[in-house]
Order: C-alpha cells, then structure tokens, then sequence
C-alpha cells in the first residue's frame, strides 16, 4: 500500500456543492459549500465563509470562518476560529485554541491530551509518544555476558 | 478579509482522499483520489487517471482517465472514455466517444435529456 507523502494538493467542496458522507484524507480539505457527515484527515480543514456544515470533523489543523450547527470539531493541533464564524451546539476539543473578536461560539471546549486525538478519530496511533526518559539502565543482565 | 480566487470554483477530490457518501454540485468536479456513493456534477466531470470511481455518476460532461467499478454512469450531454481509463459499468448518454487503449465492460444506452433529469431529482434536490 502506497503512502501518499505528497498528496496532489487540496480537496474542495466549492460554493454550490452539497456533501452528505463521510471524507477521509491524507491532505488538506477546504469547504465553502454544504457539508453533512464526517471528516477525519492527516492535514487541515479551511472551512470558508459561505460554508455551512455539520457533523463530525478530525483534523490536523481547523481554520474556521463558516457555520457549524452542532456537531464536533477536533483538531489535533489548532483549532482557529475567524471573525463572522459561527458555531451553535458544538463541541470542540483541541490543543491550541485562537478565537477572533466577532466569533461566534456556542458549546463546550476542551484541551486534548496526548494520543487522545487518535483514540477521538478512532485511528491507529500512527507515530510513537515522544520517548520519556528510558528506563534505568539495565544492570543486571542475567545472560550469559563474557566477563572481560 | 479573504479573496475570492476563481480557483475555488472547481470542486476536487484530490488524490489521498476518499470520499463516501451523496455529492451533488453545480460546478465542476474532478476526481484524483477515490469516492464511493452516488454523485450529480452539473458541469464538466473529470475522472483523473489515479481516480476510482465506485457508484453511480451523473454528470452534463463526463471525462474517465481512471476507474469507474460497478454501477451506472449518465451523461446529459457527452461522455468520453480516455484511453488508459478502466470503466466496468453501465452507461448512458447523449453522446459518446470511446478511445482507443480503453477498458470498457459494460452496457450502453442512448438516453433523452428528460430521462437524464428524471434520474438525477433525487440528488439535485440535495443541492436546494
């Protein structure tokens, strides 16, 4: 199975397109139309001005300047709300969060913890947790270890 | 404050993604990655050569570089099957071209605009 490390660019759901499903993607997604369903994606949403969208969405990164009518917004990374945006009965969870004067937002945040973010999108952890610090050093090493 | 770039106006399933479920637009679409379900493109469709198709496709204008699996294919206007393309389904149209070097199994049919639209309500009312 290949992995697709360069994705040919941005999905798009433009202006007077209607989407009803479900979309899964290694790359960024930008929405300016009607959306219902479920996202999760390895890159970033750009959710345009005109657009108007519901559901379930897991990203990387969400830029958002539309409407959510309830539903949940999960970014990995930042989770960016314009000004104009608009967001009813939504649930949003992320690790950084910026809100910009004359954003509307109705519902209930929450800051992720590590690996939460794939357990919320039900993916497979991809990349291993950064390494803590190993354990102590193996001294007793029952084996056979040629004494010098 | 955000431009409006002319670029938007294509709607694209880039390669990467796959797309499940109802898609109805008014622009036009182009297919790189995969999509399953039932869609209506009232402009130009084009299926690129990486694209897979499953599912049944209504378009004014229909371009297959890739795969089409399974299902029904109706073109209002003209439906073209590039060579290279991969297309196992049945097809519909006012016009067609079928190139050389493409792999086409299937049943074709001439079909009236009237008809073309009576198949497409269901997923044009999506677009209201």
């Amino acid at each position: 199975m290949e992995n697709n490390s360069n994705p040919n660019g941005v999905s798009r759901i433009t202006a007077g397109t209607s989407f009803k499903g479900e979309i899964m993607s290694a790359g960024d997604i930008r929405i300016d139309g009607n959306f219902d369903g479920r996202i999760v994606s390895k890159g970033r949403l750009v959710v345009g001005e005109n657009a108007d969208i519901k559901g379930d969405f897991f990203c990387q990164d969400v830029d958002f300047s539309g409407k959510l009518e309830g539903g949940v917004i999960v970014a990995k990374n930042l989770l960016f709300l314009k000004p104009g945006s608009s967001i009813q009965n939504g649930n949003l969870s992320f690790k950084l969060l910026q809100v910009e004067p004359e954003a509307i937002l109705n519902g209930t945040c929450h800051v992720l913890k590590d690996g939460e973010f794939e357990k919320l999108a039900g993916m497979p952890e991809s990349k291993p947790a950064p390494a803590p610090a190993p354990a102590p050093a193996p001294e007793k090493i029952e084996k056979d270890v040629p004494k010098e | 404050m955000a431009a409006v770039i002319n670029e938007n106006d294509v709607s694209r399933i880039a390669g990467g993604a796959k797309f499940v479920g109802d898609y109805s637009t008014q622009r036009d679409l182009r297919i790189d990655g995969t999509f399953e379900g039932r869609l209506f493109c009232d402009g130009h469709l084009i299926i690129g050569e990486n694209g897979i198709v499953k599912g049944d496709l209504l378009g004014k204008n229909i371009s297959i570089n890739g795969t089409v699996l399974g299902g029904n294919l109706y073109a209002k206007e003209a439906l073209s099957l590039k060579s290279g393309c991969n297309v196992s389904a049945d097809l519909h149209f006012q016009r067609v071209q079928i190139e050389l070097d493409a792999k086409f199994v299937g049943q074709c049919q001439l079909i009236e605009a009237s008809e073309y639209d009576k198949v497409a309500a269901p997923l044009t009312a999506m677009l209201k």
